[in-house]
């Protein structure tokens, strides 16, 4: 990224409930609210075009795990009533009777 | 008037891994977690906790990821109160349904969805509706 990006405005009609939360924040980060919303939108951007890369990463992961452990791939019924043991086992041991 | 769009709503830990790892016949929960970013989400502390127990390394960094970009994200956090968990025991649910029923009434959520068909179905008067993903996403279209 250069050091001195070209600034382009823009005219915007957003909900006050936004505005408002632009405003929390940047007054919490001493922002000015342009310098926040500015943040806020990168950091919006940099999630979106990472977002593909981390679903196919996810997926290499999920197949690579299968092919190493030897485990099949369950079908949805099946990885929805694995699921539902898991639950009970998860508030078992969060909240032992 | 109640709208998925601005109340609250709560995924459940299937929609995610069936989402991440596209799972044949549920294509629905990967349109809806693609949606995500139209909904006031809540992360019950139970699903958070079989996020982290059931999903690997880069399916938990794809969910969270996902989060980063709903409307409004809340992450339970505090006690469960255990009268809430007796409360649903009482009516029926199984620990585990009994425990996230809690956290989701505690939180005020009014939407949870999920692709367990079995869900509470013995509970008639829930604080919550119970949808599919394929209903929720018919929901936001409306």
């Amino acid at each position: 990224m250069p050091a001195v990006e070209d600034k382009v405005s823009i005219t915007l009609d957003l909900p006050k409930s936004v505005v408002d939360g632009v405003r929390r924040y940047a007054d919490r980060a001493r922002h000015s609210v342009e310098a926040e919303a500015e943040q806020m939108l990168r950091h919006a951007i940099t999630v979106r075009d990472e977002l593909p890369d981390l679903m196919e990463q996810a997926q290499r992961e999920y197949d690579e795990y299968r092919s190493r452990t030897g485990k099949s791939r369950p079908t949805g019924d099946e990885l929805i009533e694995q699921l539902r043991r898991v639950r009970e086992q998860v508030a078992d041991e969060l909240y032992p009777d | 008037m109640s709208s998925i769009r601005t109340d609250l709503s709560a995924l459940d830990t299937n929609i995610y891994l069936l989402a991440t790892r596209r799972v044949a016949g549920f294509e629905s929960t990967s349109k809806l977690l693609s949606r995500i970013n139209e909904l006031r989400v809540v992360l019950p502390t139970q699903v958070l906790s079989e996020i982290n127990n059931e999903a690997l390394p880069f399916e938990q960094r794809t969910i969270f990821a996902h989060f980063k970009r709903a409307k409004d994200f809340i992450q339970g956090i505090g006690e469960t109160k255990r009268d809430l968990i007796a409360h649903y025991k009482a009516r029926g649910a199984k620990k585990g349904d009994a425990v996230i029923c809690a956290q989701l009434h505690a939180a005020g959520v009014k939407w949870f969805v999920s692709e367990n068909r079995h869900f509470l179905t013995e509970i008639s008067d829930l604080p919550f509706t119970v949808l599919t993903a394929a209903e929720a996403l018919s929901l936001l279209e409306e």
